[in-house]
C-alpha cells in the first residue's frame, strides 16, 4: 500500500524537549497543597518503611554470635527472603513498564518529531533512580540477614561492607531493571524475563525453607560464604557496577528506537495502575491485572455446565481460575512463606509473625476467588439478567474463596507442623476449620466500595476520619476476629481439641451470619423481603382480585395496602401479579382490559423478563473482551420480544399480552422463581 | 495482520494517492482500526508489505512529521488550556512547513471559542473530540489517519469537518484515510469507500458506484 511518493529528508523538530517541558511546566498550576500532599505521602512511607526495616537492620549492629548452625540457618533463610523480594519487585516493575511515560506525554509527545531519546530521558532516569535506591536497600538488607554469620566475632559489621553491599545491590538491581527495559519491546523476551524472576523467587524461597530445616543444605550454602572478606565484597560490587554500566549503555543506545506502540500501551496501563494504587482502588487494580492478562488471548470456549442459576453465576470465577494455573502455582508456593518468615526476620519463630503471615496469605488466597463479587460491585448487570437474588449469588460465590482459603491455610499449617515450627498434628484440622471464616472476610473486602477522595470525613476530637478508612479497618478487624481462636493458638504455639471446636463453631457463625446479613440486599430496584418471599405475600393480591376489590384507578395502591398490609412486599412482583391478574380476570369476564395509565418501570420488566436493557447487554459483551464470560452464554440468555431501551418504555398495555409461552427459545438459565 | 493465531486482516491490496480521501468502512471487528495502526507503524503485519510515503512505516521523527494519527481519546495535560494545547502541538512540530491552521482559527472553526481558555478536562466528550481533530490540523502533515472521527460529533459539525478535510486538507495535497461508520460523512467528504468484512476488502469505490469485490459476502 502506498500513500504519496516523496520522502521527507530531515524530519527532526527544531524545538528541544526541554523547551516543550518548560512550556508545559510553566502552565501547570500546582498549589501548595499538591506539594504538601506529595511530601506528606513520602514522609509517611519513609516512616512506615523504617519501622518495618528497623528490626532486620538492627542485626547490622547486633552482638556477636559464634558461627553456630542457628546463625547459618538465619542467614540462609533471611537472604532467601531478600532475594525473593528482589525478584518480586522486578516482576512488579515489569508490570508497570518498566519504561513508561505519563499518559499525557504518551498522547502528545511520543508520536511527534521530537527526539525520542530526549522524550524518554525523564522516564528512564526515574526508573534508574528508583532501581538504585531499591537495590541499595536490598543489598543492605541481605547483608543484615547474613551479617551475624559472616562476622561472628565482630559486634558490628564493617562500614565498608555496608557501603559495598549497597553498591552491589544497587548495581545488580539496576542491571536487572535495564535488562527488563531491553526486553520490553518484545513480548517473548518479556515472558522470558518474567519467568526468570519467578524462577529466582521460587529457588530462593525453596533454598530458605530447606536450609532452615535441613542443616545439610544450610551448611552447604553457607560454607562457601563463611570466609568472605572486604576484598570479596569489593569484587562483587565491581562486577555489579560493570553489569549495570553495560546494561545502562545498551538501554541508552536503544532509546531512540524504542517502539512507540509498546510505549503507548505500557504507559496507559502504568498510568491506570498508579492512579488505582494512589486511591487504593483495589477492584480497579485487579481489573487492570485481569485485562492485561486476558487481552489478546484466544481461549477455547467450553460448554457451561448445567448448574442452578446462582452457581452458574459463580462458575465464572472457577473457570477463570482454572484458566490461570500460574495463579494456583503461586498460591501453592506461597504456603511456605509463614514457615520462612519467623526464623528469617527475628531469629526464631515468633508466634505473632507466623500468625500474621497465615492471616495475610489465607486472605490473599481467598480473594483469588472473589473476582465476580468485585465486578458486581460496579456492574451487577449479569446477576440481574440471570434473575439471581443477591443472597443466593453471594452464597454461591462464597464457595470458591472458602475452598481456596481453607486449602491454603491447611497446607501452610501442615508445612509448619512438618517443619517442626509448630508442634502437634492438629494444626491441619485447624486450617480446615478456620478457612471458611476467612472467605467471609475476603468477600467483604471484595465488596468494599472504592475509595472516593471527595467523600467528606467525620470530624472528631481526635481528628478527621474518612469513611473509607473506617471501612477498610473494619474489614481487617473482621478478618482478625473471624479466625481469632486459630490465631491465638498459633501465637501460643500449641493447639487443643477445644480450640478446633471453638474455631469450627466460630467459622460457621461468622460465615453464616455474613451471608445472611450481606445477602439480604435485593436487586437494586426492589426493596423489602426477598423476591422469593413475595410469591407467598402476593397470594393476597390474587385473593383480593377475586373478591372484586378495586385495583385500578388512582386509589388502587391504597386499596392494595388495605388488602395486603405487608408494605415490605416487593413492588416488582406485586405489579407483575397485579397486571396479570387484572388482565386475566378481565378477559375471563368478557371485559375490556383496563388501559393502565402508568407505564411500568423498566426494572419491573427486567425482572418479569419482558425486556433487556440494551446498554447493559452491550457493556456485558464488552466484558467478554477479556474472555471471562463466553459469548454463547450471553447469546442464550432470553431476549424476548418486545425489547426496549430503558429510556423508552413501551405502552403498558402491550405488556399485558406478553405471553411467556411464546418465547423464541428456552433460556439456558431461568431466573429464580 | 494477526494477533497471535487470530488473523485480523488478509489480502489487503489498497493504494491511496496524495490529495485523496479514503473511508474504510465495515462492521465492528472488521479490522478498520487495525488497518490504521498498521499504516501508522504501531503494529507490524505478519506477512506482506506496508508502504507509507515511499517506504515502510518508520517510528522516526521524519515519519511522525508527515503522519498524524487521531485514534484513542488522548490524555490531557492538567494545566493547559484548549488554546495552549494547540500551541503545544504546533510547537512540537516546528518548523511548520506545509498546510495547517493557526490555533485561533482552529478554535473558531471547531466551535471551541467559548472554551478556548478552559481546560480540556472540563470539555464535553464532543468538544474533546473536536479538540483532538483540531490538534491534528494544527500541524502540517501529508497523511492523516482518523479512527472514527465522527464519534461524539453532532450531525452539523460532521458536515463541516467533512468539508474541511475535503476543501482544506486534501486540496492542499494531504491524503486522508479514515475508519468510519457514518455514510453521510463519507459522502460529504467525497471519499472513496473501501468496505472491509472479516479482514478482507469486499467492496471499493465511490458512494454512488461502489463495486463489490469477489470474495466472501460482507
Amino acid at each position: 500500500m502506498t500513500a504519496g511518493s516523496a520522502a521527507v529528508a530531515d524530519g527532526g523538530s527544531a524545538v528541544s524537549v526541554a523547551a516543550v517541558r518548560s512550556f508545559i511546566g510553566q502552565r501547570r498550576r500546582r498549589s501548595w497543597l499538591d506539594w504538601y500532599f506529595g511530601g506528606f505521602v513520602l514522609v509517611v512511607a519513609a516512616l512506615y518503611l523504617s519501622d518495618l526495616l528497623a528490626s532486620p537492620l538492627s542485626r547490622l549492629s547486633a552482638a556477636g554470635h559464634t558461627a553456630t548452625q542457628a546463625a547459618a540457618t538465619q542467614a540462609v533463610a533471611g537472604t532467601g527472603l531478600v532475594i525473593g523480594a528482589a525478584a518480586g519487585l522486578l516482576m512488579l516493575t515489569q508490570a508497570l513498564g518498566p519504561l513508561a511515560l505519563s499518559p499525557a506525554d504518551a498522547s502528545w509527545l511520543l508520536l511527534s518529531p521530537l527526539d525520542r531519546r530526549a522524550v524518554l530521558r525523564r522516564a528512564a532516569t526515574t526508573a534508574a533512580v528508583v532501581a538504585v535506591v531499591a537495590g541499595g536497600l536490598l543489598g543492605v538488607l541481605a547483608l543484615a540477614m547474613a551479617g551475624p554469620y559472616l562476622a561472628p566475632e565482630s559486634h558490628t559489621l564493617p562500614s565498608s561492607w555496608l557501603a559495598l553491599a549497597a553498591v552491589a545491590g544497587a548495581g545488580l538491581f539496576l542491571a536487572a531493571v535495564a535488562a527488563e527495559v531491553l526486553a520490553q519491546p518484545a513480548e517473548g523476551h518479556r515472558r522470558l524475563a518474567r519467568g526468570c524472576c519467578a524462577l529466582v523467587a521460587v529457588v530462593a524461597l525453596a533454598e530458605a525453607v530447606l536450609g532452615e530445616r535441613l542443616t545439610v543444605v544450610s551448611h552447604a550454602i553457607t560454607s562457601g560464604f563463611g570466609g568472605l572478606s572486604t576484598a570479596a565484597f569489593g569484587t562483587i560490587a565491581v562486577v555489579a557496577l560493570a553489569l549495570a554500566a553495560v546494561a545502562v549503555a545498551l538501554t541508552w543506545w536503544l532509546l531512540p528506537q524504542f517502539p512507540a506502540g509498546v510505549l503507548r500501551t505500557d504507559s496507559a496501563r502504568a498510568g491506570r495502575a498508579l492512579t488505582a494504587a494512589a486511591f487504593l482502588n483495589l477492584p480497579l487494580l485487579a481489573w487492570i491485572a485481569e485485562d492485561d492478562h486476558w487481552r489478546g488471548r484466544l481461549l477455547p470456549s467450553r460448554p457451561w455446565p448445567k448448574l442452578p442459576p446462582a452457581m452458574a453465576l459463580a462458575w465464572a470465577d472457577w473457570r477463570r481460575l482454572g484458566r490461570r494455573p500460574g495463579s494456583l502455582a503461586v498460591l501453592a508456593v506461597s504456603t511456605v512463606v509463614p514457615a520462612l518468615g519467623g526464623a528469617a526476620i527475628t531469629g526464631h519463630a515468633r508466634g505473632y509473625v507466623i500468625a500474621a503471615a497465615l492471616l495475610a496469605g489465607a486472605l490473599a488466597a481467598g480473594t483469588q476467588g472473589t473476582t465476580g463479587s468485585k465486578r458486581d460491585l460496579n456492574d451487577p448487570a449479569l446477576r440481574r439478567m440471570l434473575g439471581v437474588d443477591a443472597g443466593p449469588a453471594l452464597t454461591a460465590r462464597a464457595v470458591l474463596p472458602a475452598l481456596l482459603a481453607t486449602a491454603w491455610l491447611t497446607v501452610a499449617l501442615t508445612l509448619l507442623a512438618a517443619l517442626g515450627v509448630l508442634a502437634g498434628w492438629l494444626w491441619p484440622l485447624l486450617g480446615l476449620a478456620a478457612g471458611p471464616a476467612l472467605a467471609a472476610a475476603a468477600l467483604r473486602m471484595a465488596r468494599t466500595a472504592p475509595i472516593n477522595p471527595a467523600e467528606p470525613g467525620i470530624d472528631t476530637p481526635m481528628g478527621t476520619y474518612y469513611p473509607w478508612m473506617i471501612t477498610r479497618l473494619v474489614s481487617l478487624l473482621f478478618a482478625l476476629i473471624s479466625v481469632y481462636p486459630a490465631l491465638r493458638a498459633v501465637r501460643a504455639g500449641h493447639v487443643q481439641g477445644s480450640t478446633f471446636t471453638s474455631q469450627l463453631i466460630w467459622s460457621a457463625v461468622v460465615l453464616g451470619g455474613y451471608l445472611m446479613i450481606a445477602g439480604h440486599g435485593n436487586l437494586p430496584f426492589a426493596r423489602g423481603p426477598r423476591y422469593r418471599d413475595c410469591r407467598t405475600n402476593c397470594g393476597g393480591v390474587r385473593g383480593a382480585v377475586r373478591r372484586g376489590h378495586r385495583l385500578d384507578g388512582p386509589d388502587r395502591r391504597r386499596d392494595l395496602r388495605k388488602v395486603h398490609p405487608a408494605h415490605g412486599c416487593a413492588r416488582v412482583r406485586l405489579n407483575e401479579v397485579f397486571r396479570r391478574e387484572t388482565a386475566r380476570l378481565a378477559r375471563s369476564r368478557g371485559l375490556e382490559v383496563p388501559n393502565l395509565r402508568a407505564a411500568a418501570h423498566p426494572a419491573d420488566h427486567l425482572v418479569a423478563g419482558n425486556t433487556m436493557l440494551v446498554g447493559e447487554l452491550l457493556k456485558l459483551l464488552d466484558v467478554d473482551l477479556i474472555r471471562q464470560f463466553p459469548q454463547h452464554l450471553v447469546s442464550l440468555l432470553r431476549v424476548p420480544k418486545p425489547t426496549q431501551k430503558a429510556s423508552e418504555p413501551l405502552p403498558a398495555i402491550w405488556h399485558q399480552y406478553h405471553p411467556r409461552s411464546k418465547e423464541p427459545s428456552q433460556p439456558l438459565i431461568s431466573p429464580t422463581s | 495482520m494477526a494477533y497471535g493465531s487470530v488473523v485480523v486482516l488478509q489480502d489487503i491490496d489498497l493504494a491511496v494517492s496524495a490529495a485523496e480521501i479514503v473511508a474504510v468502512t465495515g462492521v465492528n471487528g472488521a479490522g478498520k482500526s487495525t488497518l490504521l495502526t498498521c499504516l501508522a507503524g504501531l503494529r507490524r503485519p505478519a506477512a506482506g508489505t506496508v508502504s507509507v510515503l515511499g517506504g515502510p512505516p518508520r517510528d522516526t521523527a521524519s515519519f511522525w512529521r508527515d503522519v498524524a494519527l487521531v485514534a484513542d481519546q488522548p490524555t490531557w495535560y492538567p494545566g493547559l488550556t484548549t488554546r495552549e494545547l494547540l500551541e503545544l502541538v504546533r510547537m512540537t512540530h516546528e518548523p511548520l512547513q506545509g498546510w495547517c491552521l493557526p490555533a485561533d482559527e482552529l478554535i473558531e472553526v471547531f466551535g471551541l471559542s467559548a472554551r478556548a481558555d478552559a481546560s480540556p478536562l472540563s470539555l464535553s466528550s464532543g468538544q474533546r473530540q473536536r479538540l483532538s481533530l483540531a490538534a491534528a490540523l494544527a500541524r502540517p502533515s501529508r497523511l492523516l489517519l482518523l479512527d472514527e472521527p465522527e464519534q461524539s460529533l453532532d450531525a452539523g459539525f460532521r458536515q463541516n469537518l467533512a468539508r474541511l478535510l475535503r476543501d482544506g486538507y486534501a486540496d492542499n495535497g494531504g491524503a486522508v484515510v479514515m475508519a468510519t461508520h457514518d455514510h453521510d460523512f463519507v459522502l460529504a467528504a467525497g471519499a472513496r469507500q473501501v468496505r472491509l468484512s472479516e479482514g478482507r476488502i469486499v467492496a471499493e469505490g465511490s458512494m454512488t458506484g461502489i463495486e463489490p469485490m469477489t470474495g466472501p459476502n460482507p
